[in-house]
């Protein structure tokens, strides 16, 4: 499967957010998209999800337009996970999970569904609070939870916004590793905006770097992430440093002792 | 195994279920367990408000023996098979007085409750009910514009009455509960207005059904004022919500809008459990949130304005019902709405019979029972520790 966004600009009310985005994502692909703060890459998300209509410019996954598909059939295609949660609900983690298995139901779920709803916590290592609230996880369990959920939502493409930001080390470095696992085996797509360039670095097979409303690069991670790209958008001299495992950037500051 | 043991094997498990022990270990199980706590505690609570009505039929002004009730019942159902009661003019209170009283107060009830928990959960709010909301005092303000200026607006129409089959309905009472609607869908109105904006907090939705409470409040009071002495009698003991009005028209009229908007709020049910989790979420989950949030709120405020034409206002049922629910069997909307609104028929049932013996041979307004009840609770869930993860 292909998505193509084609010319696509967005904004709230007067201010426009992006401008002149073009970019196609296939089945089987892993792009980050990176950023500044303020740069629109929650923005770019929730268009994308069609949650925003884009102002001008079109989606489309398979040539078909996806303004003007069926919400459901788009929801069993396209799984959204949210940057930060606002969850006060008195749901349990299962339920919660069961969510993603929507766009597949009427009214009540299967044995099947209820099935891929487990499995989904047990991707995510999440089974063990099955039974609890949501609103008694911490950050880092329910962004789990949530990922879980779009997982029993089974879409061809995820697109996550900042699914690591309150996981700690380990969990980031796992939840990329399942679904790096995930878009292999089932060959499907990860679109995922994310904080880290070194985490970006080293999962992408593609990346997309926003500043000032506009894609200032896309291409594969070894063309994209380079000490000029860091100084352009981050406004933060780095260098590029060859380790045992693979680069990674390391950013210093000129006035700081570790340059 | 033998059929007996088996069911006596079931009948166990039953009861296991309700004290939270599983048989399934897996995921699936466990979910399944749940599901039939679930289903069992709505079956307990239809029986429980059952056996309540029998009693409250029985008790009153004048105490009908419960073997005389349940007589009067079984001839009126089976007239070949069950005697006639020892008196004939127990049947007389019983199907003219008390029955449709108490069908009006289920109803009521159920409708009450069910909003309530609709628009909580649509609005992810729990301190939101058609009370809260200011919806009732809407109503409340169709309905007094109806008592007074009702037969200067429809002229003669509006004295007239008809009957269906044995039953004799007023133009008057319809056109009632038309303006208690129409007033009713003009505050939800104002809330979807206030509400529209992606994030608003729960205080200013409380807030602003205050102030719309106290706007249509000024207009009742208007109406008082320019009411004569008949009119403001009525207009008073309608605010202070009562079961005077059961008639067995009031039923038939409310029967069939209780019954489409439960079945309509049931099927939204689904949809409305993605809402806990954002409104971005659930319209990526394939729900039209505009839409359900529109339809969810004038489905409930029909609901309520019904049976709110015909018994006044009656607040905090839709506020208590779907927190006590809440506690026992979670947030799950398909389970939680008709579990709140067999609690909400409870509560009320229970409410309106204890006004109806406790000053006897005269009545209390079941609504200042109501005020009391729920004042009280309401202090409690905003001074317990943590009611603000409880929608």
């Amino acid at each position: 499967m292909r998505m193509d966004v084609e010319d696509v600009s967005q904004g709230y009310d007067e201010k426009l957010i992006l401008e002149d985005i073009s970019f196609s994502a296939e089945s089987g692909e892993l792009i980050t998209i990176l950023g500044p703060n303020g740069s629109g890459k929650s923005t770019l998300i929730k268009t994308i999800c069609n949650i925003m209509a884009p102002r001008t410019g079109s989606i489309r996954i398979d040539g078909n337009d996806v303004g003007s598909m069926e919400k459901k059939q788009f929801a069993r295609m396209v799984g959204y996970v949210p940057q930060a949660s606002v969850f006060f609900s008195y749901t349990s983690v299962y339920e919660t999970v069961l969510l993603g298995r929507r766009p597949y139901i009427e009214w009540s779920y299967s044995r099947e569904d209820l099935n891929i709803a487990a499995n989904a916590m047990i991707a995510m290592k999440v089974d063990e609070f099955a039974d609890k609230y949501v609103t008694e996880l911490s950050g880092g369990q329910m962004q789990r939870v949530f990922i879980a959920r779009s997982l029993a939502q089974d879409p061809n493409f995820y697109i996550f916004d900042e699914p690591t930001s309150s996981l700690d080390l380990k969990h980031q470095l796992d939840t990329m590793l399942i679904m790096r696992d995930i878009i292999r085996r089932e060959n499907s797509c990860l679109i995922v905006a994310l904080h880290d360039l070194n985490l970006a670095l080293r999962f992408s097979d593609k990346i997309m770097v926003l500043k000032d409303r506009r894609i200032y690069d896309f291409g594969t991670a070894d063309e994209v992430v380079t000490p000029k790209m860091v100084e352009d958008v981050y406004g933060v001299p780095a260098e590029l440093v060859s380790g045992k495992h693979g680069k990674y950037i390391h950013p210093y500051s000129e006035k700081g002792s570790d340059g | 195994m033998s059929e007996a043991a088996d069911t006596k094997d079931r009948r166990l498990r039953l009861l296991e279920i309700l004290k939270n022990n599983e048989f399934d270990d897996s995921l699936e199980g466990r979910y399944y367990t749940s599901q039939r706590k679930k289903i069992l505690y709505i079956l307990i609570l239809i029986v429980v408000i059952f056996f309540t009505s029998v009693i409250a039929l029985s008790i009153g002004a004048v105490d009908i023996p419960l073997t005389e009730t349940l007589k009067a019942i079984g001839h009126a159902l089976f007239p070949w098979w069950i005697g006639n009661p020892s008196e004939s003019y127990y049947s007389t209170i019983l199907f003219k007085g008390r029955l449709p009283r108490i069908c009006l107060t289920i109803l009521t009830g159920v409708s009450l409750a069910a909003a309530g928990q609709i628009m909580q959960g649509i609005l992810r709010n729990p301190l939101v009910s058609p009370f809260t909301l200011g919806v009732s005092t809407a109503a409340s303000f169709g309905a007094a514009m109806s008592i007074v200026f009702g037969a200067a607006i429809f002229g003669s129409v509006y004295y007239m009455t008809f009957t269906i089959g044995s039953m004799t309905m007023n133009i008057s009472d319809i056109a009632t509960a038309l303006f208690a609607f129409i007033f009713g869908l003009i505050s939800i109105g104002i809330v979807l207005l206030l509400t529209r904006r992606n994030y608003v907090s729960r205080s200013v939705v409380i807030l602003s059904g205050v102030v719309i409470s106290y706007l249509f409040q000024a207009g009742i009071m208007l109406a008082k004022y320019m009411s004569d002495d008949d009119s403001l009698r009525e207009i008073t003991l309608w605010i202070m919500g009562g079961m005077w009005n059961a008639t067995w028209a009031s039923v038939f009229v409310t029967l069939p809008v209780v019954i489409v908007c439960v079945i309509f709020l049931e099927k939204m049910a689904i949809d409305i459990n993605t809402l806990s989790s954002g409104d971005e979420v659930a319209s990526n989950l394939g729900v039209d949130v505009q839409k359900l949030r529109r339809n969810g709120l004038i489905i409930s405020t029909l609901v309520t304005s019904v049976c709110i034409a015909f018994t006044g206002v009656i607040g905090f049922i839709g506020l208590m019902a779907p927190h006590i629910c809440r506690m026992m069997i979670g947030n799950d909307c398909r389970y939680l709405l008709p579990t709140a609104a067999c609690m909400g028929a409870l509560i009320l049932l229970i409410s309106d019979t204890v006004a109806r013996v406790v000053i006897r041979p005269d009545d209390l307004p079941v609504g200042i029972i109501m005020y009391v009840l729920g004042g009280i609770f309401f202090i409690w869930m905003v001074t317990s520790k943590n009611w603000g993860k409880r929608v």
